[in-house]
């Protein structure tokens, strides 16, 4: 066998990883759901009648005028929304046909993005990724083919999520503050970012700001290379839960830290994937 | 047997097709995501351009939250309205009492307000240049998106909309880290714009 057969061989045996492929697929989902039923109470200011947003100019690709297609036509923006949430949750529950529905909430996820590009954080747009990267998974793939683009589906979005953090590391690197240690305290003094009044309760404690600026930049720069080591991948994702649960309470960031959280099951050993989800199997068995 | 075994195990042809156009796709996808995420990165423009048409619809994304650095003020949009040659005063589009309370409303305004000190290209420690800052005001979308976004929020509270509209960029600077005072408010004052009058 050559390089490319045995290349060949390895990806379509078997799926790698086979239950956190489903957990990962499912995890995306649910957080489409929670992240746009976030939105509910003011579903009508976004997309409504009422919306705060119009359009102001039109793109210049057809592409972009496809996925902009709401921004123009707002009278399909509140039925796409709603759309959204019955079939984020579908897909979430992993009911029958999801991976038809996938394609569906690609697509009406991005429209629905496009429509209100303020109200949204890149954590969103990290899971239309994921989201298409699921479009190639296939966690009850038979055949090698199937098996093939399942893995390499999967290996896509392992690799997306350690881009995120190259670079933005790599950024980080390149700016002065991250540097002398000020980044933490200037992030913790805007006012989008401060809801619980974190930096004011700081201030003056410069030491402290400086040792959580190197914590940061040490953490996203060592995640990219030390995520691929085994033995340092269970340690890294307590870390990573704990670095972004942070983000997501002190920085006012919600939707960001619990999407982070949930893109970690993408490196969750097999094991631990299948403990979590047979949980609800074992939850019920009992009370039964 | 041994020929047997290998028979098994060796791929099909298709198979093996499928596993190259899989692994060119990869690579060609992940080399159009760095370029597009990556600034700096020395890549013909032509070429870029192309990469943006790709990513920017279907896979847009961006990994520079606080950094290179953070800012180091905060921007705020004001709006006014203007009736029979007589300006309202200024309203703070944050903290309109119309607008429900909700954090994503807030991060919205908020965001606004960063997208428009981006789209004049002020920087926290400028001191801008009115003139070309009214000249780029007035190219840009976003500037029309924040003023459109002010009508919107002014025509919650139900008052008439009045012949003009003008919004202003308020930054209010952070004390520098390691302890001092912060620099003074920095205030943009934007085009006022005249607005259409309803037929009765």
């Amino acid at each position: 066998m050559n390089a490319i057969d045995r290349y060949t061989e390895r990806w379509s045996s078997s799926l790698h990883s086979a239950a956190t492929q489903r957990l990962f697929v499912r995890s995306i989902f649910v957080f489409l759901f929670v992240d746009y039923l976030y939105l509910w109470p003011i579903r009508g200011f976004i997309w409504g009648e009422a919306s705060l947003l119009k359009p102001v100019q039109q793109p210049d690709s057809l592409l972009v005028n496809a996925t902009a297609f709401l921004d123009h036509e707002r009278a399909f923006a509140m039925p796409a929304y709603y759309f959204m949430l019955a079939a984020s949750l579908w897909c979430a529950l992993g009911l029958r046909w999801n991976r038809a529905l996938r394609l569906a909430v690609f697509g009406v996820s991005l429209m629905l993005y496009y429509a209100a590009m303020p109200v949204f954080n890149a954590s969103l747009l990290l899971f239309h990724l994921f989201v298409f990267f699921s479009l190639g998974m296939d966690e009850d793939a038979r055949t090698p083919a199937r098996r093939l683009v399942s893995n390499v589906a999967f290996a896509a979005a392992r690799l997306q999520l350690v881009l995120v953090y190259a670079v933005a590391a790599g950024y980080k690197w390149s700016g002065a503050m991250w540097l002398d240690g000020s980044a933490v305290y200037y992030a913790l003094m805007l006012d989008r970012y401060d809801a619980l009044g974190v930096g004011g309760m700081l201030s003056g404690k410069w030491f402290i700001f400086t040792v959580l600026s190197y914590m940061g930049l040490a953490y996203q720069t060592a995640f990219p290379v030390l995520i691929w080591i085994k033995r340092f991948r269970i340690p890294l994702l307590i870390a990573a839960v704990s670095f972004h649960g942070c983000i997501a309470v002190v920085l006012n960031l919600p939707d960001f830290g619990i999407a982070m959280i949930f893109a970690y099951t993408v490196f969750l050993p097999n094991s631990y994937a299948e403990w979590i989800l047979n949980l609800p199997n074992r939850i019920y068995s009992k009370r039964v | 047997m041994p020929h047997a075994s290998n028979r098994s195990t060796t791929p099909s042809a298709k198979l093996r097709w499928l596993a190259l156009i899989l692994a060119v796709l990869f690579v060609l996808h992940f080399a159009a995501t760095v370029i597009y995420t990556v600034d700096d990165i020395p890549v013909d423009a032509r070429i870029k351009h192309r990469v943006s048409n790709y990513m920017k619809p279907l896979f847009h994304q961006g990994w520079k939250l606080f950094a290179p650095d953070v800012p180091t003020c905060n921007p705020v949009v004001h709006y006014r309205m203007a009736r029979n040659g007589q300006w309202d005063a200024y309203t703070d589009l944050l903290n309109h009492e119309q607008l429900p309370r909700h954090p994503k409303l807030n991060y919205m305004t908020n965001k606004l307000a960063a997208y428009l000190m981006n789209a004049l290209r002020v920087e926290c420690g400028d001191r801008p240049d009115l003139a070309a800052m009214n000249e780029r005001a007035l190219q840009s979308g976003t500037f029309s998106r924040c003023v459109q976004y002010a009508m919107n929020v002014h025509a919650l509270s139900g008052a008439s909309p009045g012949d003009s509209i003008q919004i202003r960029l308020v930054l209010t600077h952070i004390p520098p880290f390691g302890g001092g005072a912060a620099p003074e408010n920095t205030t943009v004052e934007l085009p006022a714009m005249p607005l259409p009058h309803e037929r009765d």
